[in-house]
């Protein structure tokens, strides 16, 4: 019998820049004792556009990401408790204010200091479940790919209606971590069972396909063509590069298989199953994904 | 898979320029801002591998109904670029500074003009961008209602203007996701009031853009031209 920390196989990121030393995400995983954490952020680019001379010309999207992701760890490694979590990232948020130089002459909405999102997901490693916690603001997501597929476990801080409407209206963020305005981290608990991998995102991963469905493809065909972590890591670089318009960043932890040839088995059915349902279908896309969202959204 | 997708964006700019006396001294600029803004946007964003599959751009020349009377508002259709970039830079060559009376201009019967443009509602994604370039404080809108060139049906306060605007609850005249406006204005009413309470604004409280650092520029045209909020 396997210890309870023994079911976490694997955990790692894929990441990457879009222009070297100026990516504005940021990302962080780490596992003591049954406990794990990962977590992808995304300075904001837009509202967060502002470079600040005290930061060595970086942009307040590029601090902020950093500084939270900072605040992340601390939190992990000091408390882990749901309710400390706003206190450590605001401490982050007061630190860059404090450093920052004076505020610039730019004023409006669209401007906002230290603006980033944040998916993270942390478990508690049982036996025979993971009890697990999401905390997110803005459009980066927390997910989980399991034999039934992938599944978002977060909602969007945007005005779309799904994520299939966020792929194509470009919608608006409503909420986001910054240090201008007041914002939530939503957090939610879920007990998920084994097998599972469980994903953090930033919209770079996801956001330059046609489909959620082609996302949940890009996962598990990576995957099955590979055969061990290193190559389905590499096939997962090589894939969002080619397809992304954005720095990426993707937190991955597997838990609750046997080895590297139970992962990429319990995927090669589904996995032929999207492709023939779903991708290759001359069905319109907008029909497919009403069939398909039912699965994805089970835990909105 | 989707290895040779490109998300496309149609992308409508509306400038809104004040051709006022008091705008002599830097309506070159202006003018010059205007031709380049455009250009340096769409470049901001093919970075980001955002693909513009349609550009247009209009303008909207403004002074004072009261004071100069036919010649308060000049209004263009839009301008599809590249394929007509010449009639476009001609227009704008051809604004000059003049007129206006007071300190006060028309400049928001300019931006109600802008706000009701016939924005494209077609494409993968939009972008519908305002720019407004001004060195003078707005008049209370209807102002110059007495003048017989003031047009019918235009808002009759700030607080249908803004509806015109819209918000996430209650959507304007424009897509509620594409739009922006960008205010080179003084921080004088009411610009400092749309700067404050409208969504999806920027405001470089400047007279009209002088005095820009390149900073400050490179922040205006990355907010514009990245996607989220």
């Amino acid at each position: 019998m396997k210890n309870a920390n023994q079911e976490l196989n694997s955990i790692f990121y894929v990441a990457e820049e879009m222009v070297n030393d100026n990516g504005e995400d940021c990302f962080y995983h780490d596992v003591i004792d049954n406990k794990f954490i990962i977590a992808s952020l995304d300075g904001c680019g837009g509202s967060g556009s502002k470079r600040y001379k005290n930061f060595s010309g970086k942009t307040g999207a590029y601090v902020a990401s950093r500084a939270v992701c900072g605040g992340v760890k601390a939190w992990f490694l000091e408390s882990n408790e749901e309710e400390d979590l706003p206190t450590y990232v605001q401490d982050a948020l007061s630190v860059c204010k404090k450093y920052a130089d004076k505020a610039g002459r730019i004023m409006g909405s669209l401007s906002k200091a230290f603006p980033t999102t944040a998916a993270i997901i942390t478990g508690n490693i049982l036996r025979d479940k993971c009890e697990i916690t999401c905390y997110w603001a803005g459009d980066s997501r927390c997910y989980m790919l399991d034999a039934k597929g992938l599944h978002q476990l977060t909602e969007d801080d945007l005005d779309g209606q799904d994520a299939m409407s966020n792929l194509t209206n470009d919608g608006v963020m409503n909420n986001s971590i910054n240090a201008s305005t007041s914002f939530e981290i939503h957090s939610k608990k879920i007990v998920v069972g084994y097998p599972c991998i469980l994903l953090t995102a930033t919209d770079g991963c996801f956001g330059y396909l046609n489909s959620p469905m082609e996302f949940e493809y890009l996962l598990t065909d990576s995957l099955v063509k590979s055969k061990n972590i290193t190559e389905w890591k590499i096939a997962l670089n090589e894939r969002m590069n080619t397809v992304t318009g954005d720095d990426y960043t993707l937190c991955v932890a597997v838990c609750g298989f046997a080895d590297f040839e139970d992962i990429r088995n319990s995927f090669v059915k589904r996995n032929e199953y999207v492709a023939e349902k779903y991708l290759n279908s001359q069905q319109d896309v907008n029909d497919l994904w009403d069939i398909y969202k039912k699965n994805y959204s089970l835990y909105l | 898979m989707a290895s040779n997708y490109k998300i496309t964006y149609n992308v409508d700019m509306v400038f809104c320029i004040d051709c006022t006396g008091s705008m002599e001294n830097i309506i070159e600029i202006v003018k010059n801002n205007a031709l380049n803004f455009y250009q340096d946007v769409t470049s901001a964003m093919e970075k980001k591998h955002k693909h513009i599959s349609q550009l247009r751009v209009r303008i909207v020349a403004f002074r004072d109904y009261l004071t100069d009377g036919k010649d308060a508002m000049l209004v263009t259709d839009f301008f599809k670029l590249p394929q007509e970039t010449e009639e476009f830079e001609k227009t704008v060559r051809s604004l000059n500074a003049d007129g206006g009376g007071d300190d006060a201009e028309d400049g928001l019967e300019a931006l109600a003009y802008a706000i009701k443009s016939k924005w494209d509602t077609e494409g993968m994604k939009k972008r519908q961008v305002i720019v407004v370039w001004t060195d003078a404080p707005s008049h209370i809108l209807g102002y110059g209602k007495e003048s017989e060139n003031y047009p019918n049906g235009m808002a009759s306060d700030m607080k249908e203007l803004s509806a015109w605007w819209g918000s996430v609850e209650h959507p304007g005249f424009m897509d509620n996701n594409a739009k922006r406006l960008l205010l080179f204005a003084p921080d004088a009413p009411d610009w400092n009031v749309i700067s404050e309470n409208w969504d999806g604004v920027l405001h470089f409280p400047s007279e009209a853009g002088k005095g820009l650092e390149n900073l400050e520029y490179e922040e205006i045209i990355n907010t514009i031209s990245n996607s989220i909020v």
